[in-house]
């Protein structure tokens, strides 16, 4: 009798407490920046694709979702020729991010990305490529890398020595 | 069998090797750079250092690097201890500390030996903070990139370039941490065997252009074990999809051929299956609406069929391929019967051909690359083999170093050891002795080259079997004065004193066929001699040998014209030959006029293949099954890499109304005693599970095709092997049972990891087939039946010989395969066609080099040359060549093939087109 009546209270008291029920769309849930939803690809601080095809979030896509394509530009860029992310098989594991050596593909707190047409669920690269740097601001890889580009040669990059001079003989 | 305990497991090893080499052949992880199997020893990267205990009692050890330590018997060693394994991290980080921060831009990542050996060193955090040291790169041509930045100094591609393929114009410059390797000024690597820089170099200093251009990583790629098509070698291949493009070629060891390396022709060559003029449809030519019309596979087959039902047997011509698989062939002389089919040779060398099959089967089998590069004599005749059979030259390389090893050997120097070989050897070499008609790359190992005039090396081949027949001790009846007897002597001596005399030949259009009849019988009778001595012989094409094997003697390529021109054909079918390649336009079309319907099935849309009536798309060595036959007699198969696309099927699934390829194997196999072996070659599909071509980790499976559809495709179904196209399977490193489609083994991504696979050290790879050998002495071939050809009789010399130049062929490894030229890069490579001449009879004739020149070729049968028209009459710029005897012309082979005479080519030259004089 007395286990009844306090379920009967617990209850009651429920009433008064405030309802958990989000009016979704109406009302949007916070989302932390680390949150792993729909996946970007983002550009360096001057401007230009981070992407340089490496294949690694292909790699590590435990679902197998990624599919690209390297191809080389006139200036020596490493850059995907397509970068296809078939979000029907996405898992949002967030593993690509973490793999990435450039920092380019990131994941963000968008997750609204029902569709009704099942193909319209693979992203292109056109779809996935913003403008912005992401949640890293300042990492330029090919500042970093020993790969010579155009407006940057070789012994150029950071903590670089100039071009050996094969025809010295000094010690 | 020395024992030896490592680690405190006691192992039974190989005696007279390495450290190095025992714990490869064991299987056990030991890091290493300069090192490599075919290459040998060196120490410098003081990667592979062991602690080594002098006895049960030494607990300390002193460290060691194994590459540069005999193996003995009862030693003791340890490759994980600590103070070791510290030395070796420490070793790596210093080598790490200018390495560039370039891994996820470099072609080589994902399957980098320097990525395997630092991780398996254990360094993984780079403490080192200061700057790097960096190197402009240099353009080194169109097949391979220069990445300087990279390098970690281990010297394996100077090594290689130079030391083992005699290549000069690649070299370490500067000094201490700012080694350079490269040439002395940008521009083309000029060795035929530049490519495998790209295997060699333990990172990505030299990576591939080409699969650069459509890359890939390596483990997305799809392989199977493949045979390359580019020459009569047949050197194992790998060659790696993705997507619907070959990717690229890498090397696939094959212990008694191509061992690690490949040329260029092979390895670049293969462009030609993603190219932009490959046939995908079946067409058929509408005379009523002059268009062409698409048929669908069905209408294509019943097309075929109609055609064939109406025509009648005497009324059929097909003409075989020796550029396409055995089955193909087979299949084609099924259809149409063995009266109606041709080869796609030339009669002169058809008769080569059937002279060499011959001599295969009742004087002497021919010998491997391996039996090659040990060999201590060799004697070359006539054959450029740098530029026809590249491989081959790679090998009589090592052969002329055979001397030094035996030398240093005598001293207590083990052949491992390279550069305390090196420097024993210094300029000696085993005896080289070159009969040619012109220079070639290998005069500089040559002990003696001989470039006079074809009519005085018959002469110098006959006296040198004379020399072989009759006691050696004739010397001192020998007229010193004379040089031709002097050569023949010298020569014949160093054959009777080798103990594996080689004599090295081959089979081209243009050839004095004397000179080669003369050099089998030399060939025969050095093996009479010696039973150790060895012959090899190469062909024009890859299959050269396995069309000859299923075709009658008389049926060649002319005998083929002849009954185009004499009797009424209806039907003709041509199997993968552009017959372009080997007449002229006006005669062709000629004949291709008077024939009814012209059924062309190639895989390119060749000069022939535009003539056709009915053109069928079929798939290239990599996209179907197929058994070549090579110079030796070696038939191997090649397993298909990828599916083919759209309407391309195999030729024998055209030929036979789809039949499977296992039933084909079955009436091929049927066909000769020594074929009963064939269905080896290509295990069936197995119940349970079956091999996987791609590797576990293969990317990008649920969205590569999802841009088609999103829900995804099945991959394609194999029923004619146990190779799946698919990363489900067994993998190539478990499966010890099979050829593996890949070369991986954990820790172990790049292709050295190919001492995983095999049985002993540098030993065959497990489970993969050598090849049947047909002219195995055991093996007895009843059908394969070829007339006893003897040479044909000497031709009579046109009149006023004085005034014409006899010609003969000059070879250029980019010029002369047919599938490899059609390759862009390739193309860029090709010399300018030239004709050669020597500086005496062009300043006879008073032309100066680079002078356009006009020529036309005279046939020997003309009998009044006074009246002879030049009708064909063509121009050439000249080039001097000092190397050429006088009364001889050089034309480019291809132009020969083309324009020439099938038999005795003789020249005349002008200075402008309307005159016919000189």
């Amino acid at each position: 009798m007395k286990s009844q009546l306090e379920t009967l209270a617990k209850v009651l008291k429920h009433s008064f407490s405030p309802a958990d029920t989000v009016q979704y769309p109406e009302q949007q849930p916070y989302l932390s920046p680390r949150y792993r939803g729909r996946i970007v690809l983002t550009r360096d601080p001057d401007g230009e694709e981070r992407c340089v095809a490496c294949n690694l979030c292909a790699t590590v896509c435990p679902v197998d979702c990624i599919a690209l394509q390297k191809t080389e530009l006139a200036d020596g860029r490493w850059v995907a020729e397509t970068f296809d992310i078939n979000f029907a098989r996405c898992i949002m594991c967030g593993f690509c991010e973490e793999a990435c050596p450039t920092h380019a593909i990131q994941l963000t707190p968008d997750f609204e990305m029902a569709e009704y047409d099942r193909q319209n669920l693979l992203y292109r690269k056109e779809h996935l490529l913003i403008s912005g740097t992401g949640k890293y601001h300042d990492y330029n890889f090919y500042q970093i890398s020993g790969k010579a580009i155009a407006g940057k040669g070789k012994g150029e990059a950071q903590r670089e020595l100039a071009p050996v001079d094969i025809k010295s003989l000094l010690p | 069998m020395p024992e030896i305990i490592v680690d405190g497991k006691s192992y039974q090893v190989a005696a007279g090797g390495n450290l190095l080499q025992a714990c490869q052949s064991l299987k056990l992880e030991l890091p290493y750079f300069c090192w490599h199997p075919a290459l040998n020893s060196v120490g410098s990267c003081r990667q592979c250092a062991v602690l080594i205990y002098q006895s049960e009692e030494d607990t300390r050890g002193r460290i060691s690097m194994a590459c540069m330590t005999a193996v003995a018997d009862g030693q003791r060693l340890s490759i994980k201890a600590d103070k070791v394994a510290k030395f070796r991290e420490l070793c790596i980080e210093a080598t790490m500390t200018g390495h560039p921060h370039d891994c996820p831009v470099c072609e080589e990542a994902g399957e980098c030996h320097l990525q395997d050996m630092t991780l398996l060193s254990g360094h993984i955090n780079r403490r080192f903070e200061g700057p790097k040291r960096t190197h402009n790169n240099q353009y080194l041509g169109p097949f391979i990139n220069h990445e300087m930045n990279r390098c970690i100094a281990c010297y394996r591609c100077v090594r290689f370039y130079r030391d083992y393929s005699g290549g000069t114009d690649l070299n370490v410059f500067a000094s201490r941490n700012n080694v350079f390797f490269g040439r002395a000024e940008a521009g083309v690597l000029e060795s035929e065997f530049s490519g495998n820089l790209v295997e060699v170099c333990p990172t990505g200093v030299f990576t591939d252009k080409t699969y650069s251009q459509h890359y890939s990583r390596k483990w997305d790629l799809q392989s199977a074990p493949a045979i390359c098509i580019h020459c009569s070698v047949g050197c194992n291949i790998y060659p790696a999809e993705r997507n619907g493009i070959l990717r690229r070629i890498s090397n696939r060891f094959h212990s008694q051929l191509n061992g690690h390396f490949l040329c260029d022709r092979g390895r670049f060559g293969y462009e030609f299956v993603n190219h932009a003029k490959r046939n995908e449809q079946v067409w058929q030519r509408n005379q009523q609406s002059k268009c062409t019309d698409q048929l669908d596979t069905q209408q294509a087959f019943n097309r075929l069929t109609e055609l064939l039902a109406t025509t009648d047997q005497d009324e059929l011509v097909a003409i075989g391929s020796s550029r396409t698989s055995l089955e193909n062939n087979f299949s084609l002389q099924c259809l149409v019967g063995k009266e109606n089919f041709y080869s796609d040779m030339k009669s002169v060398v058809q008769i080569q051909v059937n002279q060499l099959l011959a001599h295969y089967r009742q004087v002497q089998q021919s010998s491997d690359l391996q039996s090659l590069e040990q060999s201590d004599c060799l004697l070359l005749i006539g054959e450029d083999v740098t530029q026809t059979a590249p491989r081959v030259a790679l090998a009589v390389r090592q052969m002329s170093r055979n001397a030094g090893i035996e030398k240093a050997a005598a001293l207590g120097i083990p052949y491992w050891s390279d550069a305390e070989v090196k420097n024993i050897s210094q300029d000696l070499k085993s005896p080289l002795h070159i009969i040619s008609h012109c220079h070639t790359k290998l005069d500089d190992i040559a002990t003696s080259i001989d470039t006079r005039h074809p009519d005085v090396q018959l002469l110098l081949i006959e006296k040198i079997s004379h020399y072989l027949i009759v006691d050696a001790n004739i010397s001192t009846q020998i007229d010193p004065d004379n040089e031709l007897d002097q050569t023949a002597l010298a020569i014949s001596i160093d054959l009777r004193n080798a103990q594996h005399p080689f004599i090295l030949t081959g089979i081209h259009l243009g050839q004095n066929s004397a000179i080669f009849t003369a050099t089998l019988l030399l060939s025969a009778i050095l093996y009479q001699l010696n039973p150790a001595a060895g012959f090899i012989c190469t062909l024009p094409q890859a299959n050269s040998l396995g069309l000859s094997l299923l075709n009658d003697g008389d049926c060649d390529l002319d005998a083929a014209l002849q009954r185009l021109t004499e009797h009424k054909t209806k039907t003709l079918i041509i199997l993968e030959t552009d017959l372009y390649r080997y007449y002229s336009v006006e005669k062709l079309q000629y004949l291709f006029d008077n024939v009814e319907n012209i059924i062309v099935l190639d895989h390119l849309l060749t000069a022939t293949a535009e003539q056709a009536d009915l053109l069928l798309p079929t798939c290239s060595f990599a996209e179907s099954h197929g058994s070549w036959v090579n110079y030796e007699g070696r038939l191997q198969g090649g397993i298909k890499c990828f599916a083919a696309s759209k309407q391309r099927r195999p030729a024998y699934q055209w030929l036979t109304n789809d039949t499977d390829f296992q039933s084909i194997i079955k009436d091929l196999s049927g066909l000769s005693d020594c074929l009963k072996t064939l269905g080896s070659l290509y295990p069936k599909q197995s119940g349970g599970f079956n091999n996987a071509r791609k590797s576990v980790r293969e990317s990008g499976r649920t969205a590569l095709s999802s841009y088609i559809d999103i829900k995804e495709i099945p991959p394609d179904n194999d029923f004619d092997s146990n190779y799946q196209h698919s990363s489900e399977g067994i993998a190539s490193h478990i499966d010890k049972n099979q050829s593996p489609a890949y070369i991986w083994s954990p820790n172990w991504n790049s292709n050295e990891a190919v001492s995983h696979f095999q049985q002993t050290d540098n030993g065959a790879i497990r489970g993969a087939p050598q090849g049947i050998l047909l002219f195995d002495k055991t093996a007895n071939d009843t059908v394969f039946r070829v007339k006893n050809a003897t040479g044909e009789a000497p031709l009579a010399k046109p009149p006023n010989v004085d005034k014409l130049f006899k010609v003969l062929p000059f070879h250029h490894i980019f010029n002369d395969e047919e599938l490899s030229s059609y390759v862009a890069t390739v193309q860029q490579l090709q010399p300018k066609a030239c004709l050669k001449l020597n500086s005496q009879q062009a300043q006879s004739l008073g032309f100066t080099a680079g002078e356009q020149l006009h020529y036309c070729f005279v046939p020997a049968i003309i009998s009044n040359h006074d009246r002879f028209k030049s009708k064909e009459t063509q121009s050439l710029p000249l080039q001097i060549d000092d190397g050429i005897a006088t009364g001889v012309i050089l034309l480019p082979a291809n132009i020969i093939q083309q324009q020439g005479a099938s038999f005795d080519n003789w020249l005349l030259l002008t200075r402008t087109s309307t005159r016919g004089e000189s």
